[in-house]
């Protein structure tokens, strides 16, 4: 399904403005397919990268 | 002349911190308004330090290699009492009250810091065309750029203004001005040096590292840098190892990957060339040069653009209603990053995961991989296109392409000149390792560089 990227930049504050977003819309929408294409072969329990580990507290 | 020349100079007392500090000003004094490598010149403090230096030898403290050597240091590290801008206007005239990690370390093995260096605004791009601070230039062609976003640190240690300069590096801003500017340029891996005090682009792909004019001087940069700090919440407890090569160091027998695919498509033949040329006086030296497979690196950089653009923004978001504070190419990407959901940053980082897993297959069969840095020399300034082939490629993508990947991974990568091209310009051999694998790519770097023999070859200035 194909983002209304105008919409979420009008959403923003401060907004996304129209002229830029003419700029850097074709870049967003080829890397929402790229990451869309990956995403397909991604088990569901994959945690990310980065994960919050707890350290043990000295006080 | 290496930080290893004039230490040993320097002990034989052939020659003074004060005098290689007062040339080093001097020659910045000369080329400065040409190259706009730096954003503050510390000379006061630097010429008090080289006297320090001098008086501390003298008395047989000796504190290493780095003791009485000009170095600059890039602007996104700071300096207490110096300003310290990240290259950009929002930070102007912002001084800290503590230096970063890096600069401690420096400054405890005795290093005379010359100057804060420039770069690309805010580390955010690979030109070092800074709106604010001036176009850096490449010392080869004055009319190109010298990469970045570490620009002003690859043009002072090409131009011979300082023996060293760090950089940082979250898409290549290390390796693509080593590579463009012709130095060497070392990318630690991810927790091996500390980012405290560093202002911060990305938190989980901002890796800091020297630039220096040869491999030995990477390696003896990094002894002093390396080591766990507790302020840096990804700072490994993994022990250090000396870096440093010997000048009869061998790689007999150890493994090296030439990639297939990604990383020779859509490369200049020359570049090709040089970097398999540097493979086979690798194998001469006792090296066992092997193809490999690798996983698919678009995906890696796929995932690290969708992880930089989500990270930046967020980083930098509360400046953003100052929109004309920034340049048009930053704020582009700032807004871009803005527009991405968090839950795409979130599975761009559970992919980082599997692509990393899939990665540590490459290490049973190589011990380090040979690629080019760059895909071609160093594009002109205001260049935003490249021709490979048949192809028209972004400036920016087409820089990166090579180098974002070992980011995602955090993979420790080392670039150094391995050739030049018919219009006289270097071009750049990247070494990738293992985690915490930098003596091995030092070790090579050291053994290829020493074959090559290109250091004498400076820029006519």
């Amino acid at each position: 399904m194909a983002k209304d990227w105008k919409l979420i930049a009008k959403g923003l504050d401060p907004e996304v403005p129209e002229s830029q977003l003419e700029k850097v819309q074709a870049t967003l929408q080829a890397l929402e397919v790229q990451l869309a294409t990956l995403m397909e072969t991604l088990s569901h329990d994959t945690e990310p990268a980065t994960i919050f580990v707890p350290t043990e507290e000295h006080p | 002349m290496t930080i290893q020349e004039a230490a040993k100079a320097l002990r034989k007392r052939t020659i003074s911190s004060v005098e290689l500090t007062r040339d080093s000003l001097r020659r910045i004094a000369k080329l400065e308004p040409t190259l706009r490598t730096f954003i503050t010149i510390t000379e006061e403090a630097a010429e008090a330090r080289a006297i320090q230096a001098d008086e501390e030898l003298a008395a047989g403290a000796d504190r290493g290699p780095l003791h009485g050597i000009p170095v600059a240091v890039k602007d996104v590290f700071s300096t207490r009492g110096i300003r310290t801008t990240c290259g950009s206007k929002l930070f102007a005239d912002l001084v800290p009250e503590r230096d970063a990690a890096v600069v401690e370390r420096l400054k405890a093995s005795g290093a005379v810091m010359v100057g804060k260096s420039n770069m690309h605004e805010l580390a955010y791009g690979i030109t070092s065309s800074n709106p604010h601070f001036g176009t850096v230039r490449n010392p080869w062609d004055l009319e190109r750029i010298p990469g970045g976003s570490s620009g002003g640190s690859g043009s002072a240690v090409a131009a011979g203004l300082v023996f060293m300069a760090m950089g940082s590096d979250t898409g290549g801003s290390i390796r693509i001005p080593a590579s463009f500017c012709g130095t060497v340029g070392l990318k630690p891996t991810f927790g091996r040096v500390s980012r405290y005090g560093v202002l911060p682009l990305d938190f989980s792909l901002d890796h800091m590292g020297p630039l220096t004019r040869s491999v030995r001087d990477a390696a003896l940069t990094l002894d002093a840098l390396a080591g766990f700090d507790s302020r840096d919440d990804t700072s490994n407890r993994k022990p250090v190892e000396p870096y440093l090569p010997s000048e009869a160091t061998s790689i007999q027998g150890v493994r090296i990957g030439l990639p297939e695919g990604f990383y020779f498509e859509r490369v200049a033949p020359t570049v090709a060339e040089a970097v398999r040329r540097a493979a086979v006086v690798a194998e001469r030296a006792g090296a066992v040069v092997v193809p490999v497979r690798l996983p698919d690196i678009a995906n890696l950089n796929t995932i690290g653009r969708v992880i930089l653009l989500c990270e930046a923004s967020a980083t930098m978001e509360r400046y953003l209603a100052r929109r004309e504070d920034f340049g048009t190419d930053v704020l582009a990407l700032l807004d871009q990053g803005r527009l991405i959901p968090a839950t795409d940053y979130i599975n761009a980082q559970r992919i980082r995961r599997v692509l990393r897993q899939e990665f540590q297959a490459v290490w049973k069969q190589v011990d380090c991989l040979f690629t080019p840095t760059t895909p071609t020399s160093a594009p002109k300034i205001g260049q935003t296109t490249l021709k490979l082939g048949t192809d028209e490629e972004d400036v920016r993508i087409a820089s990166t392409r090579l180098v974002r990947g070992i980011n995602v991974l955090g993979l420790p990568a080392l670039s150094l000149p391995c050739g030049f091209d018919e219009q006289g310009l270097p071009l750049g051999l990247q070494i990738i390792g293992r985690s915490f694998q930098e003596a091995l790519i030092l070790r090579v770097g050291a053994v290829v560089e020493d074959a090559l023999d290109f250091r004498q070859r400076m820029p006519s200035l």
